[in-house]
């Protein structure tokens, strides 16, 4: 049986949520099919040696001068977005004229969002080669990555696309329950990390047992538009309000912070960290009162709470960044940040105890996979 | 003076469906912020007279209409089983375009699913009256309400309508997370019922601190297909597996039920009910086990979840009807109908009183709504 995953994401989990969900994912398949191949974008996977490196350099460097020469796959993404669209689209492109020309064989192909890769669904759809997605996110309804003019359109495509595959792997509950409405074939897995990160989190867990606890920690990717929007909303409050009283300082940081932060550090309110290494972000996870969590609207915290929860680290979020874990002890879920503070006071002097949280079982999944390719 | 005026699809009674009751609900609490608000709805005569409103009655019913043969016509988007209802909420808009005066100079107008509306939504629009959306479902996305092939058409068109709304208001989490994430502005407001329907679901949970407890009951709109097609299967399941040796009857009843299920065989394990009255309905409640919501597709039980947990009756639900009822405690999450007898023991095992959910704090949407008013 050959299972080949074609993915967007590096095959590591010390990098951001996608990547760690693509390893979850990808130790389940290998539960149906121990030698899958994994194919990603990142590593340039199927591209030959002799032409990788013009190869990244073309796709690096592609300027799009004007609005008439844009290619019509591109109009509907954001213009920050479209580069992105535009590199994933050329991999697509060529990893399909491979699956063409050199007869691979392929059983079974799963895929990380497929309206990234349409040149490549479509011509395994051709080859009657079943394909599963694996949604990280309904793409076109991820605030700040579509041209909102056209995001109806482009969100129909996404759904023509998902219908035509086999199953759908869902990371959120709210997005199983939309595509189940629509005919769609899905399955929600609610993220759980792999091995080597819940092994870390089980050792901050255990540090946090003995540690004094002051201030909130809010991290996330601030090149992502409804994170950064939420995280400077959440600043801004946290600095007006002097919610410094009620919990101590907010300890800000992650992935390109640097560039996106819109206020300076005030000594006992606020702090402000970069890029965070794990050592680090394991440092603060082992001693602050809680995690916020704050977006209002977006993809929510879904790889970050499951996390948070396994480190024993308490989360408040506001009803959007909560989906997924809505009524899940642990979690703190507040409506608006008006009612932040409300929600701080329950971090007065004892930190409330987070169960741990359980991994799904899978084997209703795996089952569905085995009988995709039998 | 300040004129507001709320347009219903639905009859305010609570004798009658999960809409009517959620409506009561909305009307309610708009009345604490517009105390001037007014209920439009079909059924009013002095709006509609009773004449108009059997012959729109009558030729909704017409299969032969000229419009139903024209397949590019809005209503031939839906199903056929829906066609009817769309010809005569379109009807009843048209009616209330000429008999309500001064539409274009209302100070707001609230709305249930503008879909069903749309010649008063345009009018509305087009004068600028700024309009408020209640929506008790993306009706576009309810299995069997449309047809197949027009589903990502109608879905784009309502999503166009909703994102012409000052606010959304949504039942369910899972429709604000999609809606706000398409840049809708979006608040979720949980089901609660009325005081004198709260009354009657309390004086239930005092009676079944008293009763013993015998069977399941299953009750639902069978008119809805999703419903319908649910309670059938969990019957046969519940037949089939002789699941009346481990929780006594299926009790299956509620609207349409004489209708849509008169041909299901009468049978030991299986108790076909037909409607209930309001006393049949809190007689039955007081002494079964459970109560039962399965399906596989469609809105979930919003309303009748939550009035079951205030009766004190533990609620069974599989993933899909369970919806925006997640980890609430006094649901039973099971994924598929096999995992029903393990979920039924858990019942079984349960000594005591599932804790009475608490009425939701509306205050930041009371909010947004002074905000519109402004």
């Amino acid at each position: 049986m050959s299972i080949i995953y074609f993915t967007r994401f590096p095959i590591t989990y010390d990098k951001g949520g996608g990547a760690r969900r693509m390893m979850q994912i990808l130790e389940l398949l290998k539960k149906v099919e121990p030698q899958l191949e994994v194919v990603s974008s990142t590593c340039a996977d199927w591209i030959p040696k002799k032409v990788r490196k013009e190869f990244k350099k073309k796709i690096r460097d592609k300027k799009f001068h004007s609005q008439f020469f844009l290619p019509a796959y591109l109009k509907d993404w954001a213009v920050d977005h479209r580069l992105f669209v535009y590199r994933l689209h050329e991999y697509s492109k060529r990893w399909s004229r491979l699956l063409e020309k050199q007869n691979v064989k392929c059983d079974l192909a799963v895929m990380d969002d497929p309206i990234y890769f349409a040149s490549l669904f479509k011509t395994l759809i051709k080859k009657n080669i079943p394909v599963v997605a694996a949604s990280q996110n309904i793409e076109s309804l991820a605030p700040g990555q579509v041209e909102a003019k056209r995001a109806k359109r482009l969100f129909r495509e996404e759904l023509e696309i998902l219908s035509q595959c086999r199953l759908v792997i869902t990371i959120s509950r709210e997005e199983d329950v939309f595509l189940k409405n629509l005919g769609l074939t899905t399955r929600y897995l609610s993220y759980h990390p792999v091995e080597p990160i819940r092994k870390r989190l089980l050792e901050i867990r255990e540090k946090r047992e003995h540690s004094r606890k002051d201030g909130i920690l809010m991290v996330g990717n601030w090149k992502n538009m409804p994170t950064r929007q939420g995280m400077n909303d959440a600043v801004r409050f946290w600095r007006q309000n002097h919610l410094e009283h009620l919990a101590g300082k907010l300890i800000i940081g992650g992935f390109q912070c640097e560039s996106y932060i819109e206020c300076q550090s005030i000594p006992g309110t606020m702090e402000f960290h970069g890029t965070l290494s794990n050592e680090a972000l394991d440092e603060f996870l082992c001693s602050v009162k809680a995690c916020l969590c704050y977006q209002p609207n977006g993809a929510g915290a879904l790889t970050r709470i499951s996390e948070m929860l396994t480190a024993g680290v308490p989360v408040l979020a506001n009803s959007h960044a909560a989906r997924s874990y809505y009524n899940i002890p642990g979690v703190f879920e507040f409506p608006a940040l008006e009612n932040l503070s409300e929600a701080l006071k329950q971090f007065g002097d004892a930190i409330p105890e987070v169960p741990l949280p359980l991994p799904p079982d899978t084997s209703l999944l795996i089952s569905d996979i085995q009988r995709i390719v039998k | 003076m300040t004129k507001i005026i709320y347009f219903s699809r639905l009859l305010p009674q609570e004798d009658k469906g999960g809409g009517s009751r959620r409506l009561l609900q909305i009307h309610d609490f708009l009345k604490k912020i517009y105390p001037q608000v007014e209920l439009v709805h079909p059924w009013r005569s002095d709006l509609i007279s009773i004449e108009k409103m059997k012959h729109i009655n009558r030729k909704s019913r017409e299969k032969s209409s000229p419009l139903s043969r024209l397949p590019g016509m809005f209503i031939n988007k839906w199903s056929d089983e829906h066609q009817g209802m769309i010809y005569r909420f379109l009807a009843y808009s048209q009616i209330w375009l000429h008999t309500i005066a001064d539409l274009g100079k209302l100070d707001l107008a609230i709305m249930d699913d503008p879909i069903y509306f749309l010649p008063l939504f345009k009018k509305l629009i087009r004068n600028r009256v700024p309009v408020i959306a209640v929506c008790h479902n993306i009706e576009s996305i309810v299995p069997g309400q449309v047809k197949k092939e027009r589903a990502g058409e109608l879905l784009e068109k309502e999503l166009g309508l909703f994102s012409q709304c000052r606010l959304v208001i949504t039942i369910s989490r899972e429709e604000d997370v999609i809606l706000r994430n398409f840049g809708i502005t979006s608040r979720f407001m949980p089901y609660y019922p009325v005081e004198s329907i709260q009354k009657r679901l309390l004086a239930v949970r005092e009676k079944r601190r008293y009763t013993s407890k015998e069977n399941i009951l299953m009750v639902g709109t069978s008119k809805n297909l999703p419903t319908r097609e649910g309670m059938m299967r969990a019957a046969s399941y519940w037949k089939e597996k002789r699941l009346e040796n481990a929780a006594g009857k299926l009790i299956i009843g509620g609207f349409f039920s004489e209708e849509y299920l008169a041909a299901m065989p009468v049978g030991e394990s299986v108790d076909y009910h037909g409607t209930f009255s309001r006393e049949e309905l809190d007689g039955v409640m007081e002494k079964v086990k459970a109560c039962l919501c399965y399906q596989e597709s469609g809105a979930g039980a919003l309303t009748r979840i939550c009035e079951m947990l205030i009766a004190g009756v533990p609620v069974l639900a599989n993933t899909q009807a369970a919806r925006s009822y997640y980890n609430v405690q006094g649901v039973y999450e099971f994924l598929q109908l096999n995992e029903l007898e393990e979920v039924l023991k858990q019942i079984d095992a349960f000594d005591g009183e599932i804790p009475l959910p608490p009425a939701p704090d509306l205050s930041s949407l009371e909010t947004e709504l002074k905000k519109i008013m402004k």
